[in-house]
């Protein structure tokens, strides 16, 4: 019987018993995938936000710096309901990376289910605004070519 | 064999099947990307590597969470468009490589979360080697991390093979290393009974692992 073999197994039982306590996301992940995978993001590249609000078709929004999403007419992405405030949430770009950062609104700003003042966005953050769900994405050049 | 009995697995892995389909079907299943199943099996077979793998790298659980997340996404970008291919490469270099981006990605978000709470006496820590520098020899861990994911895969398969009692004096004895007075009395039966299963499921999860290696194509 080999003692490494063993020693092996229960370091690899160990550390997947504490990878199990880490929050189970599939469920979140899974429907981000449905979602990517019925409305393709747009072939150029560029930072995007899938818009899923209501009864409307999601629909694909290229981020510019500044945009906004709230109640004012002037929101890039306007969303309605009690819940949302005039100015909610705006995007900011940050060298490559994209930030959400709340505007003082005030029923808060919600990032995977967790409340934040200021997200650095991953992709496939999930942002909550009210009703209205965005998905963060980036597309960037060839990254759907396999070697 | 006795105490051999195909058992239903009753854990947190419940659907963890995907020793019912072999790992090359999986990887095309997934190119169908109406098959949600083949997406579920195949988070639920890699989740644990990419997460530990981050945490190796020095992760936090919230961004090994991240890793897992946009290592998924991208790899539902690119999936239709792979090819699996024996000869040409193993789907483990494939990952690793998409893998090791999401981490640089994940250390770069980090670092300016700590600029944004730093006051002007802090010390921001910055890497002296660029990204591309510190990833270049990541692969013997990767590899590392790889054979302790077989050996889990192995492990799940194993559980499903004998019977509860038979696993359970298993995982208290060997797995949490409790002393075997311990067992015993948990389980009621005599020590030389654990050493026996102990011996047992060694075997069997040394020939699971070269079963999943010949599935996978690394013999």
């Amino acid at each position: 019987m080999s003692n490494d073999f063993e020693q092996l197994l229960v370091t690899a039982y160990r550390r997947t018993r504490a990878s199990d306590q880490l929050e189970d996301n599939s469920r979140r992940l899974r429907k981000t995938r449905q979602l990517l995978l019925n409305h393709p993001p747009p072939p150029e590249p560029g930072a995007y936000v899938l818009v899923v609000q209501g009864e409307a078709s999601p629909y694909w929004l290229s981020l510019h710096n500044g945009a906004t999403v709230g109640r004012s007419d002037d929101a890039a992405i306007k969303v309605t309901g009690k819940w949302v405030s005039g100015v909610h949430c705006r995007f900011e770009a940050d060298g490559t990376d994209w930030v959400v950062v709340d505007q003082d609104s005030t029923n808060g700003l919600q990032v995977n289910d967790h409340p934040r003042a200021r997200h650095i966005l991953s992709e496939g953050d999930a942002i909550q605004v009210g009703s209205c769900l965005l998905i963060f994405l980036q597309v960037r050049k060839n990254e759907t070519t396999v070697d | 064999m006795d105490g051999i009995a195909a058992e239903q697995d009753t854990g947190r892995r419940e659907n963890f099947d995907v020793d019912h389909i072999t790992h090359e079907s999986l990887l095309v299943r997934m190119q169908d990307i109406q098959d949600g199943q083949a997406w579920n099996q195949f988070h639920q077979y890699y989740r644990t590597l990419i997460i530990n793998f981050a945490h190796s790298r020095g992760c936090s659980g919230a961004m090994s969470q991240d890793v897992l997340q946009e290592s998924m996404i991208t790899l539902t970008k690119v999936m239709p468009n792979f090819r699996y291919d024996r000869v040409k490469g193993k789907f483990r270099t494939f990952l690793l490589t998409i893998v090791s981006s999401r981490i640089v990605d994940a250390f770069r978000r980090e670092r300016k979360y700590q600029e944004w709470q730093a006051t002007d006496s802090e010390q921001i820590p910055t890497g002296e080697n660029t990204a591309e520098e510190w990833v270049s020899n990541w692969e013997d861990d990767w590899e590392h991390e790889w054979q302790q994911h077989l050996l889990m895969h192995a492990l799940d398969r194993v559980k499903k093979r004998v019977k509860p009692y038979i696993f359970e004096s298993f995982r208290m004895y060997v797995l949490e290393q409790r002393p075997a007075a311990e067992v015993t009395a948990a389980l009621e039966v005599s020590e030389n009974t654990i050493y026996q299963h102990r011996r047992r499921i060694v075997t069997m999860l040394q020939q699971e692992v070269e079963a999943i290696k010949l599935e996978i194509g690394e013999m």
